[in-house]
């Protein structure tokens, strides 16, 4: 066990590695002398080159890697061009409002999408089965961002039943956590809680729609080999009611894969939720890097590459390595 | 008929339906894509305009139709580098084996551990947003992906025997990828375009919203949607109606994908 461990850690640090080089590559692909851009137009030329070796970059660009490298471990991702403020300390104070949206969101499509994959394996061919099916197709072909501007125009415009913008309305509750539904309910504001969810519902809709089709479909399929498996034709023969086969024995082999499908539905969620926080003026790092794209503020949309990516690979190994202690079969023997 | 047909069918009509609106444009509107009328400026859809028009009064269901075009194109462009690089690379791995087998795949795991959709938000961004970069970064974004797949196949139809006799015939590594290898995985090629047409097609549309693909006032399924995004709230037609045209194109592509993998069972499932 302590081998597949390392093994994983050892494979992380090599892709991190390699997030590394790509943002690294992509940075110096950008547009523009950096040491003009922050010297500015009226700057000599003296003045630029006193910066740009100031800045290193007239070093050879491995030197250039090695700087950016250290920068990364030290967690510095530089300044933003349009605040002046760190871009770690930006992208850091608008990474609740996202993870709030695409937490809720992950959670909403697991409750609706597991029982209905279940239900799904069950009666093959049963209307279940079929909606599984469609949703799972709709899943891949509707763009997030599209159906977000679709509820708002049937949720919020047509029936007014739901905000279509923003986080909240009226006083926030004190900051404690930065997450504004936990936020709300450790003041015991009802209000407070109230406000926050129906401002989360839209967007979270929108992005948990999509979610539970390629769910459940996962979920339908283990199922459907696991109830075909000996173990369960046994454990039927030994006369073991249906319901403890059901709970028991097939779904915990059904549902570990479930942890890869999160952990890779998270990559398509971060992509997703840029766009999609657009939509909402939803306060998160998805809707600040657009503005930042607009901005030409290359730093913060380098910074959010980076964050991200680092973040998937690091949910991903820990899924990993959660899914091995759990399930001895993905170990290497 | 069987699921895989249906799907094939359904899938099929609508691919073909999709395809040839764009390409008859000329022919099926009178209208320009880029044609203002300041006189008819966001009137809903009606016997004049069938989608209705937008804020500078250009016929919707024009800029659809010619948006098709770039959207479909970019979608094509997409899928045929990532996956005609990919194939390509992924059957000369397969088929070398030893250390360069070894090598590759190490850095394909790598390159699959990393979300590419955010990479290629960033590399948009800093090459600059325009239709050629982001069919470029898509496509060459997605070859790691389809090098696993196609390595995967190639592997197994190396050991087959009708391979491993033309081999001791003394066949080039040329004549064995030429002649029995590419011919061998079209079907799984087939398949898996079709589906990744569907993701490119999503994937390119979100992008270009973000203003990293068509610049306006080149129509784009992507881009009409982010132009009618501020009418939304009585103008619906604006933004509704291209993403519709996403949607449908999108799974008319998965749904002819699905089906041919039933029919055509590239990996042999059914057995």
């Amino acid at each position: 066990m302590l081998r597949f461990i390392l093994q994983r850690l050892a494979f992380l640090g090599l892709v991190l590695l390699g997030v590394s080089l790509v943002t690294f590559t992509i940075a110096n692909l950008a547009p523009g002398d950096p040491a003009r851009m922050m010297a500015g137009p009226a700057a000599s030329a003296e003045a630029v080159a006193a910066l740009r070796s100031e800045l290193g970059l007239d070093r050879p660009l491995w030197q250039q890697y090695a700087h950016y490298l250290a920068d990364l471990l030290r967690l510095d991702l530089g300044t933003s061009n349009v605040s002046g403020e760190p871009v770690l300390a930006e992208i850091l104070a608008r990474a609740p409002a996202s993870i709030e949206l695409m937490g809720s969101a992950l959670l909403l499509a697991l409750m609706v999408g597991i029982p209905l994959g279940i239900g799904a394996a069950m009666r093959r061919g049963g209307w279940l089965d079929r909606l599984v099916s469609g949703l799972s197709v709709a899943g891949i072909s509707v763009p997030a961002f599209w159906l977000g501007l679709v509820l708002v125009i049937l949720l919020y415009r047509q029936l007014e039943w739901l905000p279509a913008s923003g986080r909240f309305t009226g006083t926030p509750p004190p900051g404690v956590t930065g997450f504004l539904l936990i936020d709300a309910a450790l003041a015991l504001d009802g209000r407070a809680v109230a406000a926050a969810l129906a401002h989360l519902a839209l967007p979270v809709l929108s992005l948990a729609l999509l979610e539970v089709g390629p769910l459940a479909r996962l979920v339908r399929n283990q199922m459907r080999a696991v109830l075909a498996s000996d173990y369960v034709r046994m454990a039927r023969a030994s006369g073991l009611p249906e319901r403890t086969i059901l709970w028991r024995h097939a779904l915990r082999n059904a549902l570990s894969p479930l942890l890869t499908l999160v952990a890779a539905s998270i990559a398509m969620m971060l992509f997703g939720s840029v766009s999609l926080e657009t939509v909402f003026g939803w306060p998160g790092a998805g809707h600040y890097v657009v503005q930042s794209i607009f901005a030409l503020d290359f730093p913060v949309i380098m910074g959010f590459a980076v964050l991200t990516a680092v973040a998937y690979v690091l949910v991903n190994a820990i899924a990993d390595i959660a899914l091995g202690l759990i399930d001895p079969r993905v170990r290497p023997a | 008929m069987s699921a895989g047909r249906r799907g094939v069918a359904i899938g099929g009509v609508i691919v073909t339906a999709m395809v040839l609106l764009a390409l008859l444009a000329p022919v099926l509107t009178a209208y320009g894509p880029n044609t203002v009328d300041t006189g008819a400026i966001l009137e809903p859809p009606s016997a004049r305009h069938w989608a209705g028009t937008d804020n500078l009064g250009r016929d919707l269901f024009a800029r659809i139709l010619y948006g098709g075009r770039t959207s479909l194109g970019v979608a094509f462009g997409i899928v045929a580098i990532g996956m005609g690089l990919g194939a390509l690379l992924g059957c000369a791995v397969g088929l070398a084996g030893g250390w360069v087998d070894r090598i590759a795949m190490r850095l394909v795991d790598v390159a699959l551990a990393i979300p590419s959709l955010v990479i290629a938000l960033a590399l948009a961004a800093a090459v600059g947003p325009s239709l050629v970069n982001l069919v470029l970064i898509l496509g060459g974004l997605a070859v790691p992906l389809y090098v696993r797949l196609f390595r995967s196949e190639a592997l197994s139809l190396r050991e087959r025997p009708f391979v491993l006799a033309a081999r001791a015939n003394g066949a080039s590594a040329w004549r064995l990828l030429g002649v029995h290898i590419l011919p061998n995985i079209a079907p799984l090629f087939a398949t898996l375009a079709s589906s990744a047409l569907g993701t490119a097609l999503v994937a390119a549309s979100a992008l270009s919203f973000i203003g990293l693909g068509a610049q306006p006032p080149m129509p784009e399924w992507g881009a009409l949607i982010f132009e009618g995004r501020n009418t939304i709230m009585y103008e619906w037609w604006c933004a509704v109606l291209p993403g519709m045209a996403v949607a449908l194109s999108a799974l008319g592509f998965v749904l002819l994908g699905d089906g041919l993998r039933d029919v055509l069972d590239p990996r042999g499932e059914r057995t």
